[in-house]
C-alpha cells in the first residue's frame, strides 16, 4: 500500500474558554497526536494523555496562573511546554495560602496526598 | 402530578413509613422490622450521647412529607432523648410510637411488636389525602460525588439548566458543599440576592476557608485527581455549574427550610472556636441527609467517576457526565449526559430530559436507586458549635 501524505487526524480535545492555557482531553491521546485549538492553530500533545486530563494550549512560565473556565485554577509550579500533561506535578492550588507567600510553598493539599 | 398532603400543610410524593433507631444497640431490630413490612425503611443515629445535630436530623427526617409516620426503636438506656423525639414528630400530626427493646421483651418481642406497629401505620398511609401538585410545590437538593473532569463539561452544567428551568417553575432549589466553592468567591458574590445573603454568603466563606487552614486540606480526592481534576478550583468552578444561573435567596443553615421559590445555598460549616472540629460531610450520603431533612423532597446527583448510592427518604436521581462511566455502571444512570462530550446530545437537551424526569419521579415513578434497593444514610456526631442548627 502506498503511504500518501494525509492532513494529520485532529484529536478531540476542548478550549473552555478563550483566555484559558489549557485544552482538556475528549479522548485518549497519544505522543504526537494534535488537537485543534478553538482560537486557532493546533497543538501537538506531547505525552500519553487520558480522558478528561489537561494538556497545555501554549507554553507557560513558572508562576503564571494557570486559567481553564477563563478563571485561574492555580499557578504553575515550573515552565510548562505546550502540549505538557498539566496536573499535579507541574500545576497548584492558588487558594490555601497566604497571598506573599510563594508557589512552592507548602500550603494546603489535596486529601490523602 | 399528585402528592400527599400532611396534616401539617406539607407536601410528600413517597408515603413512607420510618423506622428509626436511636442508638447502635436498637440497629438490628430496626432493619428486621422495616424489611419485612414494604414501604417501611429504617435509619437512625448509631451514637449513645446526646448530639443536638443528629437529634435534630431525626426530629426532621421522620417530619419530612415523604414520610407517613414513624417508629422509633430505643434499647432504653441511651442517652438519645427518645420520648423527645416522638413528641416533636407528632407536632407535625403524625403518629409517632415508640418501642423500648429493653422494655418490650428483646429481640424477638420487639421485631413482632414492631411489625405489627409499622403495619399498622403503612396502612394508615394508604388512606393519606392526596392532592395535585405542580413543581412549584417541589424543594430539589443538589449534591455531586466522584466528580472528574467531565462534571463541569456535561452532568453539572445540564442540571444547571434543569435548576434554572426549577426555579422559574417556582421550585426551591438548595445546592450546598461551601468549601468546594472555594476558588470561586468573586462569581459567588455576584449571585447573591439581596445585601443579607451576601452577608451571610461572605460568613460561611470565612469559615470555609478557616475549615480548610485547620484541616491544611482540600476537598480534592484521589478519584477526583485520577479523573483528571487538579486543584480545588478547578473542581469548584465545576461543581457550581449544578446550581445553575439564578441569584442565590437565602443561605440555610441544617434542618433549616426555604422560605419559598428560588436557588438556596445550605451553609454546614460551624464555628471553629471549639477544640472539637467536624468535617461539614463525611461522605455524599451526610451530605444529602441534610439536604433531605432541609426538606428536600427528591436529590439530583451528577457524577463522573460513577456513584452507586440512594438514600432513605428521598428518591435520587443520578446524572453522570462521564460516557465511559455511563456504558459501564448503566444500570445505576438515570441520565446519561455522556453524549454532552462525544458531541451527540446538547447541555439543553439533557437538561430538558432532567427537568421532565423530576416531574415523573414526583409522580412516583422509581429512580434506578430505588429500583435497585439503595437506602444509604449516614447522620454522624456533628458536636458542640461544629455545626450550626437553622
Amino acid at each position: 500500500m502506498s503511504k500518501s501524505k494525509q492532513t494529520p487526524i485532529m484529536k478531540k480535545a476542548i478550549l473552555l474558554h478563550q483566555d484559558d492555557h489549557v485544552l482538556t482531553a475528549l479522548e485518549e491521546l497519544k505522543p504526537g497526536d494534535r488537537a485543534a485549538v478553538a482560537t486557532g492553530g493546533t497543538v501537538e500533545v506531547r505525552e500519553h494523555i487520558r480522558f478528561g486530563h489537561k494538556f497545555a494550549a501554549q507554553d507557560i512560565a513558572q508562576g503564571q496562573p494557570v486559567c481553564k473556565y477563563g478563571v485561574p485554577i492555580g499557578a504553575a509550579l515550573r515552565p510548562i511546554r505546550q502540549g505538557e500533561h498539566v496536573h499535579l506535578h507541574n500545576l497548584k492550588s492558588l487558594q490555601g495560602r497566604e497571598e506573599n507567600e510563594g508557589i512552592s510553598s507548602q500550603g494546603w493539599s489535596n486529601r490523602h496526598t | 402530578m399528585k402528592g400527599y398532603l400532611r396534616k401539617d400543610g406539607r407536601i410528600g410524593i413517597r408515603n413512607h413509613v420510618a423506622v428509626i433507631y436511636t442508638v447502635e444497640c436498637a440497629h438490628h431490630v430496626a432493619d428486621k422490622i422495616a424489611e419485612s413490612v414494604p414501604g417501611a425503611e429504617s435509619f437512625g443515629f448509631s451514637g449513645c450521647y446526646q448530639d443536638p445535630y443528629a437529634f435534630r436530623m431525626l426530629v426532621e427526617l421522620a417530619k419530612h412529607p415523604n414520610v407517613a409516620g414513624a417508629l422509633i426503636i430505643g434499647l432504653g438506656c441511651e442517652s438519645t432523648d427518645k420520648e423527645r423525639l416522638a413528641a416533636e414528630i407528632t407536632t407535625s400530626g403524625k403518629r409517632a410510637e415508640l418501642l423500648r427493646i429493653q422494655e418490650t421483651g428483646g429481640t424477638l418481642a420487639t421485631i413482632e411488636l414492631g411489625r405489627q406497629i409499622a403495619a399498622e401505620l403503612i396502612r394508615e398511609a394508604e388512606s393519606a389525602e392526596t392532592v395535585d401538585i405542580g413543581y412549584q410545590d417541589l424543594i430539589i437538593g443538589i449534591e455531586c460525588g466522584g466528580s472528574d473532569s467531565t462534571s463541569g463539561l456535561s452532568a453539572n452544567p445540564a442540571t444547571g439548566w434543569a435548576v434554572d428551568r426549577l426555579v422559574e417553575a417556582g421550585a426551591s432549589v438548595i445546592f450546598s458543599e461551601l468549601p468546594e466553592l472555594l476558588g470561586c468567591e468573586t462569581y459567588l458574590r455576584g449571585r447573591s440576592g439581596t445585601p443579607e445573603v451576601a452577608a451571610m454568603l461572605e460568613n460561611g466563606l470565612v469559615r470555609a476557608r478557616e475549615l480548610g487552614n485547620r484541616l491544611k486540606t482540600f476537598s480534592v480526592s484521589v478519584g477526583n485527581e485520577d479523573g483528571g481534576l487538579t486543584t480545588i478550583e478547578e473542581k469548584s468552578l465545576g461543581a457550581l455549574c449544578k446550581a445553575g444561573t439564578k441569584p442565590i435567596s437565602g443561605i440555610l443553615k441544617p434542618a433549616g427550610r426555604p422560605n419559598g421559590p428560588g436557588l438556596f445555598l445550605l451553609d454546614k460549616v460551624g464555628h471553629l472556636d471549639t477544640e472539637q472540629l467536624t468535617l461539614y460531610e463525611e461522605n455524599d450520603n451526610d451530605g444529602l441527609i441534610t439536604l433531605i431533612a432541609s426538606g428536600a423532597h427528591i436529590l439530583l446527583f451528577t457524577t463522573g467517576r460513577g456513584s452507586v448510592v440512594g438514600s432513605v427518604i428521598a428518591p435520587v436521581v443520578k446524572i453522570c457526565g462521564n460516557p465511559y462511566t455511563c456504558r459501564r455502571m448503566g444500570d445505576d444512570i438515570d441520565i446519561d449526559a455522556g453524549g454532552i462530550i462525544e458531541a451527540v446530545k446538547t447541555v439543553e437537551e439533557v437538561g430538558a430530559a432532567l427537568f421532565e424526569l423530576i416531574g415523573r419521579v414526583a409522580e412516583g415513578v422509581l429512580t434506578k436507586a430505588e429500583q435497585l434497593g439503595h437506602k444509604e444514610y449516614s447522620i454522624p456526631y456533628k458536636p458542640g458549635r461544629a455545626c450550626d442548627i437553622g
